[in-house]
């Protein structure tokens, strides 16, 4: 692997010397303390100890908002893991969302994003805010970010893109660029915004509609932006896009891209490792 | 003995009681005329002290008074000693002065006040003393006791935090329950603390089970249909779950296509379930994963799943009849999208297998054919 030296990643701390079990969907660090989520469940390593698996429910996606982990379950719950009280929180939405149902979360600044059936809600401190737009009826909520203008994102697994701006809807199907109707990722790279589909590779965002970005793969499973650049994940590889093109990560399937602990780690199915870090 | 007398004239029925000491009438009367005979007799006090007048007997205080108390000591985790007594006294009524101990409270004692129980705590050994005062504040009777402090323990401590919270004024609800935790004693904010601490933490910990168990069945209940056992049964690569019913299992496992045994978990009923992973440069075509389950009585039954690897992407033709848009592809796609040059997008309807139709609106400026393992066509 080519080594990979990402501005905008905090000094990296010591990784765990193992990881608790293999295809690893999502991985967070907080106060000392490492989280792992993957098929297998979800585990936790805190200093000086071994890792510990508190969940055998196969873990979906795993994100980071300041020392609150929320872990995505297969099975649409969401848990918490305050991580400086070593306290879980089990299914944080249930009986507190009209939907608690989620398939996507999103750390965006300073709340996070739920997306579910047919709808999302952002949770801000403690004040949670819940949207079921007419045009999401039905549908499940597969991507979800916002952009400086204020806009919320929503890529569905059968129709497509949804931007929702002050209020006001405005659909991105195959007939405004998109290249399959299931978007998988979205990420905003240098004020752009990128969407990644199933099946129909990456495309990005021009102000008016969708425009095809050179891909490595068409089969996209993740997105992020890591020091400003566009990371994608994928089930051929993971990529990162420099300014001479795309550079080569990781050339197998892609079960996750996280950053935690200062440094960038790809999730493979035999396991877990660096990316890239700082210097 | 004074205690005794009372006792003896109460039961006679007619019972007066002043400082002087106490009235008692020799018989009890009904409608003005004599039933019985009180025979009263006085066992422990002094005869003297009995004088009948006009009919009544009165008897004087006994001479012989009782002032002594009995106490116990326990050290508790805070550093006080509590101390727990008992007085007995013949001077119920007098005023009692305590010293070497603090914070204490008085229970509620015999019927009569003859033996009194109090609660106090101090720190470390020394004496406690209690005086009986007169009328003018003067010391009549004292009685005194050392604690030890050597024994450690919760049991006093406990009942002097039980009287504290029955006893003292508490304004707020956070301190009462800080009070009962701290000392282990049961309140209208800790009712639940009556249950042993062991227990209680097994209690918690199985209720957060149940919770997340009910939590987990409703939301897999979303996902699931009835009969299905795999929910991903065409893929292209991913993670999907198996999910299979067995009837009084007592383990089961899942046998992949490569090899691999993977231990399914009990999901509850009789639903036992787990993920495992297609690689996604798994060659297409058609996969077993055989799943077999030992049940409680020793019994092996076995299932076979299939899955499917698909990496084709579908083939159509366009077709306009009659004012329909008209494609013709593999049956059982998952979508059929048409956008149209006027910025329309639709979803086609499978009309008959392999036919997917929409009414026509104008130019197509793209079709896409999507199959269940997601490989996309565009038609253009």
């Amino acid at each position: 692997m080519i080594p990979v030296v990402l501005v905008g990643l905090c000094l990296a701390v010591q990784p765990p010397a193992d990881w608790p079990f293999e295809r690893i969907h999502g991985v967070e660090y907080a106060h000392g303390t490492w989280v792992a989520g993957g098929l297998r469940g979800l585990g936790i390593k805190r200093p000086n100890q071994p890792w510990e698996i508190i969940s055998k429910n196969a873990v979906r996606q795993t994100a980071r908002l300041g020392h609150d982990i929320y872990v995505l379950y297969g099975n649409g719950a969401v848990d918490k893991l305050d991580v400086k009280a070593d306290r879980l929180y089990f299914d944080v939405l249930y009986e507190r969302a009209k939907r608690p149902w989620t398939s996507v979360v999103r750390v965006c600044a300073d709340q996070v994003l739920f997306g579910g059936h047919g709808g999302w809600t952002a949770k801000s401190g403690d004040r949670l805010r819940e949207f079921y737009p007419s045009e999401l009826a039905g549908e499940t909520v597969t991507a979800i970010d916002m952009t400086a203008d204020g806009a919320t994102w929503v890529g569905t697994q059968r129709q497509g893109l949804f931007r929702f701006k002050q209020g006001k809807p405005e659909k991105f199907g195959i007939a405004k660029g998109l290249p399959d109707t299931w978007v998988t990722g979205l990420s905003v790279a240098r004020g752009q915004l990128f969407a990644g589909t199933a099946s129909g590779g990456l495309v990005a965002f021009d102000g008016g509609q969708f425009r095809r970005v050179d891909s490595p793969s068409l089969r996209v499973r993740s997105l992020t932006t890591v020091g400003g650049r566009l990371v994608v994940g994928t089930l051929e590889g993971t990529w990162l896009r420099g300014e001479s093109g795309w550079q080569t990560l990781g050339d197998e399937e892609t079960t996750c891209v996280s950053t935690a602990g200062g440094q960038l780690w790809l999730g493979e199915p035999g396991g877990l490792r660096r990316g890239a870090r700082s210097e | 003995m004074g205690h005794d007398l009372r006792v003896q004239l109460e039961s006679v029925g007619f019972l007066a009681s002043d400082e002087a000491g106490f009235t008692v009438a020799p018989g009890r009367y009904q409608n003005n005329e004599k039933v019985f005979d009180a025979d009263l007799t006085v066992r422990s006090s002094n005869p003297s002290e009995i004088v009948v007048k006009k009919g009544l007997t009165y008897v004087d205080r006994p001479v012989n008074r009782e002032f002594n108390m009995e106490i116990y000591g326990q050290k508790f985790r805070d550093g006080y000693t509590y101390v727990a007594g008992i007085l007995k006294t013949t001077t119920p009524d007098a005023k009692l002065k305590i010293k070497g101990l603090h914070r204490i409270y008085w229970l509620r004692g015999d019927a009569f006040g003859g033996v009194k129980y109090f609660i106090g705590r101090r720190k470390g050994a020394g004496t406690v003393q209690i005086d009986s005062l007169g009328d003018k504040g003067d010391r009549e009777k004292t009685a005194s006791f050392r604690v030890k402090s050597r024994e450690r323990g919760g049991d006093t401590a406990k009942l002097w935090a039980h009287q504290a919270l029955v006893q003292e004024n508490w304004t707020k609800g956070s301190e009462v329950l800080r009070h009962s935790l701290y000392f282990q004693v049961p309140s209208i904010k800790t009712a639940l603390l009556a249950v042993p601490q062991e227990q209680m933490a097994l209690f918690k910990k199985k209720e957060a089970e149940y919770q997340r168990k009910k939590r987990d069945d409703a939301r897999q209940r979303r996902n699931w249909d009835e009969d299905r056992n795999l929910n991903y049964d065409r893929s292209s690569g991913g993670d999907p779950e198996i999910r299979v019913k067995f009837a009084r299992a007592k383990s089961v496992t899942a046998t992949l296509p490569d090899g691999r045994v993977l231990d399914l978990r009990s999901m509850g009923g009789e639903m036992w379930g787990g993920n495992f992973d297609i690689p996604a440069k798994a060659p297409e075509g058609d996969y077993q994963v055989i799943v077999r389950c030992i049940h409680l009585d020793g019994r092996l039954s076995t299932k076979s799943l299939t899955y499917q690897v698909d990496r084709t992407a579908p083939e159509g033709q366009i077709l306009s009849r009659d004012g329909m848009l008209v494609v013709k592809s593999e049956p059982g796609l998952s979508q059929v999208v048409v956008a149209f040059g006027n910025g329309k997008e639709v979803m086609m309807v499978e009309t008959e297998p392999g036919r997917y139709e929409t009414p026509s609106q104008g130019r197509v400026s793209k079709i896409l054919l999507i199959d269940r393992a997601r490989n996309i066509r565009e038609l253009k």
